[in-house]
């Protein structure tokens, strides 16, 4: 019993201490819930986070925003830097033992829009007979540089040049000191001398380089190279300022040279709001600067890449839209969509503008820091390019014309053609600058063979190798070309071509040539902060991820189209 | 010493390396250029602007299209002819030596310049002798005297101004074939660079830019004003000729009808027996010239009178010929329509040459261009008579009576007609031959 009594005892304290522990949980939820509601009724605090000065969420003012970094994906993603590779002769013999090709990668877009090709670059040191071609293409810039301003000649001795072939002639020497063809005092003395030439060049109006400069005197002058002017081109430009950024990243004493040239120019005009790329002319009627919109597809997204390299935003320029495809030899060959008819522009196909992007970016977007040589973040411009080589190869193998289609030179009348894949709706169409349909001007372009050969490491481009590579005069470059119809080589020699021929020989030793920047701060994005220059001539902040031109996909061709 | 001359050879082979090299480049400054684009060609032709990604070149050119013809041309008188706009198929192409207005017209294996005199001649590359020359028109051959390849007169450049294909034989098997076409346009081409660009060289028929019937605004944009040609020395006499004779005086068309001859051999037929029988009527010769006295040269030209001439006998042909005599207001107006709308003269020429009619009858016409015409399509037709030329069929058919009449009343006609450089056997020529050409 009094067991019982003991047991009913200590069931009822449970019990209370059950209640109890009800009650205390029910009775401070409800403090919780009372005392929570009554402040966000009657106390409304803010959730402040201190904002630290130069930290992430300072919105910084113009005087203070050059000194932030330019964003790459090493900073986003904590990749590791790719490291410029040594000079040629610097390399340990096994260098290529450990390189790494991508082989087992799968080709196609990955989730971030890259894209493996289908193909591989070529690499590896340069034999006897590509040392010899490096040499003679550099002999073309020994012979024809004018030693009072250090511009080179564009075409032989005829003393003018463009920004563009200045640009080939920068490329040139870069190579040539890569190579180990010249050592660093001679790379020195002429860039120096060359970045100070360009740092006095009189400007078109005050804003930009005007087209054409003589080579001696460096006066801006005409199409007949009598002093006068006569505009900007926007795809000159932007070659030059791809090749000033890889001065600037590869030898970063170079850097203030570079910079201060830059920053005599005027962007206000060149680039739109809207991101497109802009030349000027001169109305013959009322001499007024007029400005157009410069470029199609090929030249203009890698001449967008060059602005984009200095934090522009080519926004427009750097979308392949509006595009259409022309099926030739099972290929589906993009080509710029804008009408010829209304836009007076011609929309020419050729190899070279691929090139450019494969040999100097790698097929890269330019904030791209990290990327292996085998994936290509710029996605559709890979992939497009491949479509370009391959249509080359087919035509090879089912006409048995071997074909390196590009823009070139050519002794007498009509003395330049758009030798093209495809334009005004014909494939593999010869024009004229005028439109005259010139078949006979058709050729093997010696650069255009040399950079896909590199590029397209494949059984074609071998054959192409054997028609290019012994194609030069011992006394003044190499030739710019073969041509098709069986009229022996295309007997000119210009900057370009051999600034090209030289660049495909430095991509395979050293690949992509554009290396990441290695300094910190630029003077290029903190000068003039206390004025208003920046603001009027459109100087860019250092970009940053949302900066970043976008990296997109087309739909990709699965199957030759016949 | 031996060092000095090494280097002096290096030295010149560099020089030499680089000479070549700048010949590569040619000069493109304004003084170089030998014609203003913006002066049209033709109605219709348009100045454009070229997209040049090279350090040099031609900033502007013209385009257009004339006689059938697309045509581009550079300041420095470059230019392709083509009766496609792509300007790639059958292209005449036109190149000048630099910075001066001697230039030349490719087409195959023919090459056109002119020469100092202003004649154009035209060069067959491959062509030796006994090779045999035929124009070519698609249904017609008509072979061509040794002489095309001297100097060309109107006659024989009108000939090969009027399309066809230029086709060359050896012992009959065809060694190569031109096509004609831009012919016309290049010749008038060159003689425009030659002239300064002056519009007064323009062949009858041109679509002169500016006249009357020009309403295309694009060509009134290109207009220059202060244009002067650059190579001023270089205005030849060709820039004064036309206002002598203008060149490819006888329209395409007309040209095109010369190569009808052939074909007309049925009226030239019936034109021989008609004449047979009226060079039976004694007088009619005399009343034919001196109703062609008062009329001249246009008068003989004209086809009513052969045309008209019934076949029933020498009264009836005189009351024709009554008929045929309007009023002098009234032959003036038809002359002067002639001579204009058919012969191709300005109004100035053809005014002038009828307001002189005593003059001409009484003077020596060697240096009128109507009468050179008239006497080399003289020359002609008896060539090609006496030496078979012409089609077999056109041969045939021939009286040879026409060619050497026996009886007086030619005679006497033949000495009326002496002044006039015109014999009764010509004026009968011509009469047929005008009859066969000008279709009613």
């Amino acid at each position: 019993m009094q067991q019982k009594t003991k047991q009913n005892k200590r069931t009822s304290v449970g019990r209370g201490v059950a209640i109890l522990f009800v009650a205390l949980v029910l009775m401070i939820s409800t403090t919780w819930i009372v005392v929570a509601s009554a402040r966000s009724i009657f106390l409304q605090f803010e959730d402040i986070n201190p904002i630290i000065a130069g930290g992430d969420l300072d919105d910084l003012p113009a005087l203070l925003r050059g000194n932030i970094p330019a964003v790459t994906t090493s900073m986003v993603r904590e990749l590791p830097v790719v490291v410029k590779p040594p000079r040629m002769c610097e390399m340990p013999d096994d260098y290529f033992d450990h390189i790494d090709k991508g082989l087992e990668q799968p080709t196609g877009y990955t989730d971030r829009n890259e894209y493996v090709r289908k193909y591989r670059a070529r690499r590896g040191f340069l034999n006897e007979r590509e040392m010899r071609a490096a040499r003679v293409a550099w002999l073309y810039f020994e012979t024809f540089t004018q030693e009072t301003t250090g511009l080179a000649n564009a075409v032989g001795n005829y003393p003018s040049t463009t920004m563009w072939d200045t640009a080939s002639y920068i490329a040139a020497t870069v190579s040539a000191y890569e190579l180990c063809i010249i050592e660093k005092p001679e790379l020195d003395r002429r860039l120096l001398q060359l970045l100070t030439t360009l740092k006095v060049l009189d400007l078109f109006r005050g804003e930009l380089p005007n087209k054409v400069y003589h080579t001696k005197t460096s006066a801006k002058v005409d199409y007949g190279n009598k002093p006068g002017e006569i505009g900007f081109s926007g795809l000159d430009l932007g070659r030059m300022l791809v090749w000033l950024r890889i001065v600037k990243n590869r030898y970063p004493y170079l850097g203030n040279s570079v910079d201060a040239i830059l920053l005599k120019w005027d962007f206000r005009n060149v680039i739109s709001d809207d991101g497109l790329i802009f030349g000027a002319r001169i109305n013959n009627e009322t001499n007024e600067t007029v400005y157009d919109q410069e470029g199609r597809l090929g030249y203009e997204e890698y001449a967008a890449k060059g602005f984009a390299l200095w934090g522009f935003k080519p926004i427009l320029a750097h979308r392949a839209e509006p595009f259409l495809t022309a099926s030739i030899f099972g290929v589906q060959v993009p080509y710029d969509g804008r009408d010829p008819r209304i836009f007076h522009s011609q929309n020419y196909v050729v190899t070279e503008s691929y090139l450019q992007d494969g040999l100097e970016f790698g097929f890269d977007m330019v904030h791209d820091d990290t990327s292996p040589d085998w994936l290509s973040s710029d996605g559709w411009r890979a992939e497009f390019a491949d479509r370009i080589y391959q249509v080359q190869e087919n035509r090879w193998r089912q006409t048995g014309f071997m074909t390196a289609r590009s823009e070139h030179n050519v002794k007498g009348a009509p003395y330049f053609t758009y030798d093209t894949i495809f334009s005004d709706g014909y494939p593999w169409n010869t024009v004229t600058p005028r439109g005259d349909y010139v078949p006979n001007h058709a050729a093997v372009s010696a650069k255009a063979a040399l950079g896909m050969w590199a590029i397209w490491d494949t059984k074609y481009t071998n054959v192409l190798y054997e028609a290019i590579i012994e194609l030069y005069s011992p006394e003044n470059g190499m030739f710019e070309g073969l041509y098709e119809r069986g009229q022996g080589r295309v007997a000119i020699f210009t900057a370009n071509n051999n600034g090209i021929i030289l660049t495909a020989l430095l991509h395979k030793v050293q690949g992509k040539v554009l290396t990441p920047y290695t300094g910190e701060t630029e003077v290029w994005y903190t000068a003039f902060r206390d004025q208003n220059i920046r603001e009027l001539r459109h100087y860019p902040d250092p970009p940053q991820q949302e900066d970043w031109l976008p990296a997109l996909r087309h739909s990709t061709q699965a199957e030759e189209d016949f | 010493m031996n060092k000095i001359a090494i280097t002096s050879v290096i030295w010149l082979v560099v020089s030499a390396v680089g000479g070549v090299a700048q010949d590569e480049a040619s000069d493109f400054s304004p003084d170089s250029a030998i014609l203003d684009t913006t002066i049209p060609f033709a109605i219709g032709a348009r100045e454009a602007t070229q997209e040049l990604r090279g350090s040099y070149g031609w900033p502007t050119f013209q385009e257009g299209l004339v006689e059938g013809v697309y045509f581009r041309f550079d300041p420095d008188g470059y230019a392709r002819f083509s009766t496609t706009p792509r300007l790639d198929t059958d292209v005449f192409e036109v190149i000048c030596r630099a910075k001066t207005v001697s230039c030349i017209g490719r087409k195959g294996i023919m090459t056109v310049q002119l020469n100092g005199q202003g004649a154009l001649q035209v060069i067959l590359d491959g062509v030796s002798t006994g090779d045999e020359l035929f124009i070519v028109d698609g249904i017609t051959e008509l072979p061509l005297p040794d002489r095309i390849l001297q100097p060309l007169d109107s006659r024989l450049e009108a000939l090969l101004s009027s399309g066809g294909e230029l086709v060359i034989r050896h012992a009959s098997a065809e060694v190569a074939r031109v096509p004609l076409s831009g012919f016309l346009a290049v010749s008038t081409y060159l003689r425009w660079i030659v002239s300064g660009q002056d519009y007064s060289i323009f062949p009858r028929g041109w679509p002169v830019p500016n006249s009357q019937s020009d309403s295309n605004a694009g060509a009134l944009l290109t207009q220059s004003l202060n244009w002067e040609p650059p190579i001023r020395g270089a205005i030849p006499v060709l820039a004064e000729l036309p206002a002598e004779e203008p060149v490819n005086m006888v329209s395409q068309t007309e040209a095109q009808l010369l190569i009808d001859v052939s074909q007309n051999q049925e009226r030239i037929h019936q034109l021989t027996e008609a004449l047979n029988q009226l060079t039976k009527a004694s007088g009619f010769e005399q009343a034919i010239f001196e109703q062609s006295s008062l009329l001249d040269v246009p008068s003989i030209m004209q086809p009513v009178v052969p045309t008209a001439i019934p076949e029933t006998g020498g009264e009836m042909a005189l009351e024709h010929i009554e008929t045929v005599a309007k009023t002098e207001l009234e032959v003036l107006s038809t002359q002067l329509n002639y001579l204009m709308t058919e012969i191709g003269l300005d109004s100035a020429s053809a005014l002038a040459l009828l307001q002189q009619p005593n003059e001409l009858l009484t003077t020596p016409r060697t240096n009128s261009p109507s009468d050179q015409i008239v006497s080399e399509i003289l020359l002609e037709l008896k060539e090609k008579i006496a030496e078979n030329e012409l089609p077999l069929e056109t041969t045939e058919t021939v009286n040879p009576e026409i060619i050497a009449p026996s009886d007086g009343v030619i005679d006497t006609a033949t000495v009326r007609a002496a002044d006039s450089n015109v014999s009764a056997q010509d004026y009968l020529l011509l009469s047929q031959y005008f009859k066969s050409v000008f279709v009613e």
